[in-house]
């Protein structure tokens, strides 16, 4: 029963830093979105009390609500899978010490601090639009002399599917960091047993990884499904609306049209999609995350 | 027993902790030079109004003027707010400026919350927005007093105004105009046509420039070539009280998409995904020397000018019936906060952009063609080619238009994007023009019903 | 012997001849990047194929270097030093010392605290922009750094997750041996938990510098005066659609605003070093 109670103490004690500051900070701002979603409000006057109209309207009349849904849905599930699966391969091959090591992490980096720039807008456009380098390389394996993936409405979001795998940097840095610490310990152990590098690799570097994982995928997810920038400076959601993502739409109803009510029922939307999928890992992590037991804590 | 390399790993921890308390103080240093520094900055401001309070025998007054622009008009912007100072020592001028895409986000979060700024630089597409929601302050009161408007046409007046009442004093005079670069009509042999053209001369100048294997015109500005067309067919694209649709024809609109589709399929005006490129003026067509025209508002003539050594000039639109169709629009309007303290030295401030030759020898016409008879005088010897076109263009169009339509109404700004949107899905051939004329109806209804 | 050496050697040249041949796709435009800082303003897009610049055009720094209306870059930079090092500083000692807790010690409403934290992050900031502004109105914060520092006194979100997922991968007999050490949980979070998440508190400041440093919402919502608007706000003055836009300087400060980022990558990567050595510690 103490030790309960001081539990609950030192609980508090520690978290109480981030506790105050969400009370302060963040709990009033989230209430006021959430408030405001049920409100017709254009920012400009007081809002007004509407109920689940918003709601109602976003999901059973609003064309391009679907739209968004659509373009983010694809871009999620395409990109994310892909860029883990990249992150976690370039981690391992700079985990090992090499020379240079230093240099090539950076260099990996790189993109990654470039990601929202109107620097790479121009350049993504160079590349992949009208008279650019992808369409020269289309030349010269005989595919089409003229083409234009961005100026494609089937093809546009690949551009910016590559985009987001090119930008591996932060999951990368983030495996990085785990496999670094997983305790030299466990390989000396595997070593001396005997163990090919492939085993160590399935049976010691996957499994202490998951933890990790796990947290690159909820994170991924959440930024991948929030994605904005690149729709927004490279194609403005064009051509045909075919790189509309959810937030830059969310973006346009809340700024651009006047409907901030209707933006904060998107971001609620969102927000409650977004959280049942983060719950659904969560409870299927205790199958696939490596974890010890807490019993001590 | 602990065992001994248990504390290695404290030792260890020990020193690291060193390490982190010392980056957290420095941290804590740094906050606190943050707070000091703050404060310090103002009390100095303060000070200096206190000042011009001992010189004059006025309060002293802060006003908040935002606005948007890039690097040279914010320099322009800022170097006329001095001059301003200097004339009125009792006004602080507090200086807020953001790029286009921010600005308006910027600005209707600001008056979310209560914090509007005093006096603003305002589009013409939300004006009729921000009137309806009271937040612009009337200025009929101050014309005369504060605001000397006697050199200037009542005309340039007019796209100001909602419901008989002026609400923003326009910064510039505009028109809708077809660009062209000079140089490249010389190098290729093509005549300039006259200023009454009509749009077979278009066709045909387009047509010459596609044999030498340039675009005519890039693909631009849709939803102005709609206002324009239905302008000179006699109607307007909204209706008077900008509930609605002011056209009943949709064959109108079904014509135009047509001949959009028309001119990209000839191969005269780029396909969108060749137009929708371009990074900025300085990255467009007409710059890069693949097209020969344009059609552009005419204030940004000057920085297609400038981003290319060839002569840039300007032509009005094209006709039949120009006349009805072309229109004097404000570039941008100054207007007035509903939520002010000092509407006075607001409009003191308007005046000071109207009237003062020193202000405007500053701005050389960077916003549009001032509104002041006298200032366009003035400003006549200093000006360049291109900025001399502009100008000339602006004295034909006064002879050669008919008045501008009411303002946007709400939902203007999504209507836009509904044109765009049509516009794309005709020239990417997903729906016939027809279709897009009726779909354009049914829709643009609905957005403006429901504002 | 010798056959293992060199096909030791062959593995090393194929490694780095894998990772130069990638480097060199990732980072071509970055380095279209820095040539255009070099390049005169109208030959960036006519000669937007050709990477290096034609004629080396050095102007673009002074005309971008002397900003905006008397407010120069140099207190642009300053002033987003100022505001990333305070940030940055705050997230990631707070963000350790709360996911220690959220991570280590079961407490009363956990599970429930820790999902609004989740929540936190998957709610879109433009939503957040205007009751944030109200709410940083409301105390007196516009036009001081505060809002943009004093929220990470909490943590980040993101951070806290991290640290947790790492502090539940360190091994719970080294928090048992610290308690039989004498260790109460202030002492094993300071001399046993922070050393050990070194490599994730490396991760996060490495995040927080770049995220703090080109993030450009907050700093345009809560910075209305140019001396005090940070390098991002600065940088996106410089394009305006229908006026003059000097894309040589916008390229040369965007390039000098990357490199303080670059450097502190450079510097902080290198502590993502070892495993933690605890050999023989089970024995």
């Amino acid at each position: 029963m103490r030790t309960k109670l001081k539990d609950n103490l030192s609980g508090y004690f520690f978290i109480a830093p981030w506790l105050i500051c969400f009370l302060v900070f963040t709990l009033f701002p989230v209430g006021m979105s959430l408030y405001y979603s049920f409100t017709n409000f254009n920012l400009l006057s007081a809002p007004d009390f509407i109920g689940l109209e918003n709601y109602r309207y976003l999901l059973f009349e609003d064309r391009k609500f679907w739209q968004s849904v659509k373009v983010t849905l694809l871009y999620a599930f395409v990109s994310i899978p892909l860029r883990l699966i990249f992150a976690f391969f370039v981690a391992n091959l700079l985990a090992k010490k090499h020379r240079g090591q230093g240099i090539y992490r950076t260099l990996f980096y790189l993109p990654s601090i470039v990601g929202e720039s109107v620097a790479v807008a121009i350049v993504w456009r160079t590349i992949f639009g009208k008279n650019g380098a992808f369409e020269a390389l289309l030349g010269a394996i005989g595919i089409t002399t003229e083409y234009s993936v961005l100026g494609d409405p089937s093809t546009a979001i690949w551009s910016l599917i590559l985009m987001s795998i090119w930008q591996f940097g932060s999951p990368m840095l983030i495996f990085l960091a785990g496999l670094k610490d997983i305790p030299d310990v466990y390989y000396e152990a595997a070593s001396i047993d005997g163990a090919s590098s492939f085993q160590k690799f399935w049976r010691i570097t996957v499994p202490l990884i998951t933890p990790i994982f796990l947290f690159n995928l909820v994170m991924q997810m959440i930024t991948g499904f929030m994605v904005f920038t690149q729709g927004y400076i490279i194609t403005e959601g064009g051509p045909l609306n075919s790189t509309l993502f959810y937030v830059v739409y969310l973006y346009q109803t809340t700024f651009e049209n006047f409907e901030s009510g209707r933006g904060s029922a998107m971001a609620w939307l969102l927000l409650v999609f977004i959280g049942i999928l983060t719950a659904i890992l969560f409870s299927t992590s205790k199958y696939w995350v490596f974890e010890e037991n807490e019993k001590e804590g | 027993m602990v065992p001994e390399r248990m504390s290695a790993v404290f030792k260890k921890g020990r020193e690291f902790m060193k390490k982190v308390i010392s980056v957290v103080l420095s941290g804590a240093m740094l906050a606190s030079i943050i707070f000091t520094g703050c404060s310090g900055g103002e009390t100095a401001q303060t000070d200096t109004s206190q000042e011009g309070q001992s010189t004059e025998e006025r309060d002293p007054v802060t006003i908040r003027f935002s606005w948007w622009g890039s690097q040279a008009r914010n320099d322009q912007t800022q170097e006329v707010v001095e001059l301003f100072e200097e004339e009125y020592p009792w006004i602080t001028v507090e200086c807020e400026f953001v790029g286009w895409d921010q600005y308006f986000d910027n600005l209707s979060t600001q008056i979310a919350a209560g914090d509007m700024p005093d006096i603003l630089q305002h589009d013409y597409r939300y004006l009729e927005t921000y009137v309806n929601n009271g937040l612009l302050l009337p200025l009929d009161e101050f014309v005369g007093d504060q605001i000397d408007l006697s050199n200037v046409d009542e005309s340039y007046l007019s796209g100001g105004m909602v419901d008989g009442e002026t609400y923003g004093i326009s910064l510039g005079m505009n028109t809708f105009a077809v660009e062209y670069d000079e140089t490249t009509f010389k190098e290729y042999g093509v005549e300039v046509p006259a200023q009454d053209w009509t749009y077979d001369d278009f066709v045909d100048v387009c047509r010459q420039f596609k044999e030498k294997g340039i675009y005519g015109c890039d693909l631009t500005n849709f939803e102005d070539w709609v206002l324009y067309w239905l302008r000179t067919k006699g109607v307007t694209l909204y209706s008077q009280e900008g509930k609605g649709l002011g056209y009943e024809d949709d064959s109108l609109m079904e014509e135009l998409f047509q001949m959009r589709l028309d001119l990209v399929k000839e191969g005269l005006l780029p396909t969108p995904d060749v137009a929708n490129q371009a990074s900025g003026t300085e990255d467009s067509l007409i710059v890069r020397g693949d097209a020969a025209m344009v059609t552009y508002w005419s204030n940004a003539t000057a920085a297609v000018a400038n981003a290319t050594e060839n002569t840039i000039k300007v032509l009005p639109m094209f006709g039949p019936n120009a006349d009805r169709g072309a229109y004097i629009k404000p570039s941008m309007f100054l207007s007035i906060s509903a939520q002010t303290e000092h509407p006075e030295e607001c409009a003191l401030l308007i005046d000071f952009f109207t009237n003062n030759v020193g202000a405007n020898q500053v701005m050389m016409g960077e916003r549009g063609v001032p509104i002041s008879s006298e200032i366009r005088e003035a400003l006549k010897p200093d000006l360049d080619a291109t900025s001399q076109a502009i100008f000339d263009l602006l004295d034909y169009s006064k002879e050669h238009s008919s008045p501008i339509d009411n303002p946007d109404p709400e939902g203007a700004g999504e209507v836009v994007t509904l044109l765009q949107e049509l516009e794309e899905q005709v020239l990417y051939e997903e729906i016939t023009p027809a279709e897009a004329a009726s779909q354009f109806r049914t829709e643009a209804t609905t957005i403006l019903e429901g504002k | 012997m010798n056959g293992i050496k060199k096909n030791k050697r062959l593995r090393s040249c194929l490694y780095h001849i894998f990772c130069a041949a990638l480097a060199l796709v990732m980072i071509y435009p970055i380095l279209w990047l820095a040539f255009s800082a070099f390049k005169e303003k109208t030959d960036i897009f006519q000669e937007a194929g050709k990477l290096l610049p034609s004629t080396w055009f050095f102007e673009n720094f002074a005309n971008g270097w002397k900003g905006f209306g008397g407010v120069g870059f140099d207190t642009f930079f300053t002033n987003s030093f100022i505001v990333t090092i305070g940030a940055t500083v705050l997230s990631v000692f707070s963000s350790v010392f709360v996911a220690y807790g959220f991570a280590r010690i079961r407490f009363k409403g956990r599970s429930f605290l820790f999902a609004c934290m989740m929540m936190t992050l998957m709610l879109p900031v433009q939503v957040l922009m205007v009751p944030q502004y109200m709410l940083f109105s409301k105390f007196g914060w516009i036009n001081t750094f505060l809002p943009l520092i004093v929220p990470y006194l909490g943590g980040y979100a993101f951070f806290i997750f991290l640290c947790v997922q790492f502090i539940k991968g360190i091994p719970r007999d080294l928090d048992e041996a610290a308690r039989i050490d004498g260790c109460g949980r202030i002492g094993t979070f300071f001399y046993l938990i922070l050393p050990l998440t070194k490599s994730a508190m490396v991760t996060s400041a490495i995040f927080s510098f770049y995220w703090r440093w080109s993030d450009f919402i907050g700093p345009m919502l809560y910075l209305k005066k140019p001396k005090l608007y940070t390098v991002s706000v600065a940088l996106k003055l410089f394009a305006d659609p229908n006026s003059v836009t000097d894309w040589g300087a916008m390229f040369a400060m965007s390039f000098l605003s990357l490199i303080p980022v670059i450097l502190i990558f450079l510097f902080l990567q290198k502590y993502i070093v070892e495993g933690i050595s605890t050999t023989g510690l089970k024995g």
